[in-house]
């Protein structure tokens, strides 16, 4: 989250002038926060907000150190997806600012007719892939790029025709419930395969990845891709600066197939999190009413690229098309489950994935036991 | 005078001492006592002393067949790569030890590269060079002709091999890059060692040889291997057990390799790569320190073996 980082400061220091309380903000990279987080805060040093992402609720619960939002914040504002993605046992522990989800990329100079259908988005691929040669070269480009055997890009062809990654059972996620088998999994993964194959579509050859795809994209060499708001700055930046190639790009949610269904994405939030062994919970409150406002809102919403969480902020934001695509992805995307054994998911997948993509294993054989192994796993790791 | 001799050696020893206990002593000992628990995503703050259970999941569980898989490629990657390094250290050294040979620094630094360059960085160079897609040396290949070539002789043998040719992500071809790539990794440091042990063969045995009539390769054989092995044998001990542990090369190219179904493990895991996957990505952080102290156990025996053969501990009299 650093390309908010500006507008936050910004936004505290007129917090601060409102109320006089004073804010520290502390920057982390990324990928350290959350083990910084799990050693800082047991021994008190830890902050008394966490700005982190919607994955992590469930780990920080189960081992205590989240505590719930005050019942005294409405949530009445928030959209259905955000609420039911605060939620954990029952209880709201996060305070969600902004969403992120993914969608499609389209080089409109590559692909100038926005595709209906996830069948003319292949067929469109292919004939590029196959025909197209970038003006003043002889080179071809990709029509299709994605990293397969990530299972967070995957999801949505596996939620596609009724896939899931966990079940619920009476209101809450069901850790021994994995849909990572059923016939609508089986099905997105032969797609998957057929995106491999080259007997199929043979879009996408071995070795891809997400950075890959990135390059790809920005260097104008790639009709779509998949990825999220976290990419727009970055492409913004190249096509401000007048030394990098520029891309004429389009953000578009994933169509649906031709019998309507709609490949659902995975749909993460970044909000604040109440420290358990905070010492100014009053003071922490206060700041998280604040952020949570319809301005402040927009102003991070702006910044990130992200789309905000609120009806009423979502009701201003008519001007940007990309945040607009973004929103009405995560409308069609489900929340990622905060469930602690979800952790236990991607890793397995993205090896059952890779198998199954170049062909080793058999969709309808890999998928149901790699979720047999999966739920052995979870069991064995709540014993 | 006398008085302090006894405590002046402890002193110098001590700031070493403490540095190591805490740093090396007290995690090691922290990660013995976690394989004996079950601390793990699900356990974090409430994991409680399981015994031997996680040592028993390693030797008769469902983790066998893995840890057996794992162990074998292990020993195979460890011995490979110290046998080809050597081999090509042994065999440069030679060609370079030539008085005759011109410009022989030049040589000498240029074949020591590899290991001057960080393995950090350089690995990461080569997961970009053997991309199957974009990666120059398919490119490469595709261009000169010889990936064709090398599918036609594979042919032969009925063994079918679509182009291109997956480097990292097919079975058998990832290992062959990752031992590749190790042993250019490790080939400078086994050819310095040669050319100095070189060093201290006296040419007048050359000499003698050359009178009586022995060829070239018949003089390497006879007179240089054997000299050469005294002073090999604690290198290729040695090597043998960092590379055993060469966690840069495997994770960094293929993080463990094309994936094999129904197991944690991929192709290339090591016990050292499968060990950090379970503790990080799988979050089972008991079974990872079980994994371990296996790995310990293994590598102690062979260092334990070294010291003996070496006598590098015997007391000076």
């Amino acid at each position: 989250m650093d390309v908010e980082y500006p507008t936050l400061v910004e936004l505290c220091d007129k917090f601060t002038k409102e109320t006089g309380i004073e804010v520290v903000l502390l920057k982390v990279p990324f990928k350290d926060l959350r083990n910084k987080y799990y050693v800082a805060t047991p021994a008190g040093l830890g902050p008394d907000l966490l700005l982190g992402a919607l994955d992590w609720i469930g780990i920080l619960q189960t081992t205590g150190l989240i505590a719930p939002i005050p019942s005294s914040f409405s949530y009445d504002d928030f959209t259905d997806v955000a609420q039911k993605a605060a939620t954990y046992e029952n209880e709201k522990y996060m305070v969600p600012l902004c969403m992120e989800t993914l969608a499609l990329f389209r080089n409109t100079d590559i692909m100038p007719k926005r595709p209906e259908t996830m069948e003319e988005l292949i067929a469109n691929a292919m004939e590029i892939q196959k025909k197209y040669v970038k003006p003043g070269t002889k080179e071809r480009v990709n029509g299709f790029y994605f990293e397969i055997k990530d299972l967070y890009f995957s999801i949505p062809f596996l939620t596609q025709y009724g896939g899931y990654l966990l079940g619920e059972k009476d209101g809450q996620y069901d850790p021994m419930d994995v849909g990572l088998g059923n016939a609508g999994a089986i099905r997105g993964a032969e797609f998957l395969r057929a995106l491999r194959d080259d007997k199929q579509y043979g879009l996408i050859k071995a070795g891809c990845s997400e950075s890959i795809s990135r390059t790809l994209f920005y260097d104008g060499n790639a009709a779509v891709i998949i990825n999220g708001p976290w990419m727009l700055r970055e492409l913004k930046n190249r096509n401000n600066d007048p030394n990098k190639h520029h891309v004429k790009y389009s953000v578009d949610p994933f169509p649906p197939d031709k019998e309507g269904n709609l490949p659902r994405p995975s749909v993460g939030m970044q909000g604040l999190m109440l420290n358990s062994y905070s010492r100014n919970p009053e003071a922490a409150a206060k700041l998280i009413e604040y952020l949570a406002g319809t301005e402040q809102m927009l102003a991070l919403s702006k910044s990130s690229g992200r789309p905000p969480t609120t009806h009423s902020a979502l009701a201003l934001i008519t001007d940007d098309p990309d945040i607009v695509a973004f929103s009405k992805a995560c409308d069609n995307g489900f929340p990622m489950p905060s469930h602690p054994a979800c952790q236990a998911i991607w890793e397995p997948m993205k090896m059952s994935l890779e198998l199954i993509a170049n062909g080793v294993v058999e969709a309808s054989v890999e998928m149901p036991s790699a979720t047999e192994r999966i739920k052995d796993k979870i069991r064995l790791m709540m014993e | 005078m006398k008085k302090h001799s006894w405590a002046l050696p402890y002193c110098y020893l001590a700031p070493a001492l403490v540095l190591l206990g805490v740093l090396c002593l007290l995690p090691n000992l922290y990660s013995v006592y976690l394989a004996f628990t079950n601390y793990s995503l699900y356990h974090y703050s409430n994991y409680e002393f399981v015994g031997l259970r996680n040592f028993w999941r390693i030797i008769s569980g469902p983790e066998t067949a893995t840890f057996m898989r794992v162990f074998w490629w292990t020993l195979i990657w460890a011995g490979g790569s110290v046998l080809f390094s050597q081999a090509i250290g042994i065999f440069l050294a030679v060609l370079l030890n030539n008085p005759n040979l011109k410009g022989s620094n030049i040589y000498r630094t240029l074949f020591i590269l590899p290991w001057a360059i960080p393995a950090f960085i350089s690995v990461m160079m080569w997961q970009g060079l053997l991309n199957t897609e974009f990666g120059a040396v398919n490119t490469i290949m595709a261009r000169l002709g010889i990936d064709t070539a090398i599918a036609s002789f594979l042919g032969l043998f009925g063994i079918e091999q679509t182009l291109p040719i997956p480097w990292l992500d097919g079975f058998g071809w990832a290992h062959l890059a990752v031992l590749g790539v190790n042993v250019w990794l490790a080939y400078p440091f086994q050819l310095t060692v040669c050319l100095g042990a070189l060093q201290s063969v006296p040419s007048d045995v050359y000499e003698a040889a050359s009178v009586d009539g022995a060829s070239k390769l018949k003089q390497f054989w006879v007179i240089t291997l054997p000299l050469l092995r005294n002073a090999l044998m604690p290198v290729l001990i040695s090597s043998f057990a960092f590379n055993f542990n060469q966690f840069t090369a495997i994770y960094l190219l293929t993080a463990g390799g094309p994936p094999i179904s129904g197991s944690d493990a991929g192709a290339t895991d090591i016990l050292i790569t499968y060990s950090y996957k379970l503790a990080f990505n799988l979050f089972q952080y008991g079974l990872a320190c079980a994994y371990a102290i296996f790995i310990f156990m293994l590598v102690a025996t062979l260092s334990g073996v070294n010291f003996k053969m070496t006598g590098a501990f015997d007391e000076v009299d």
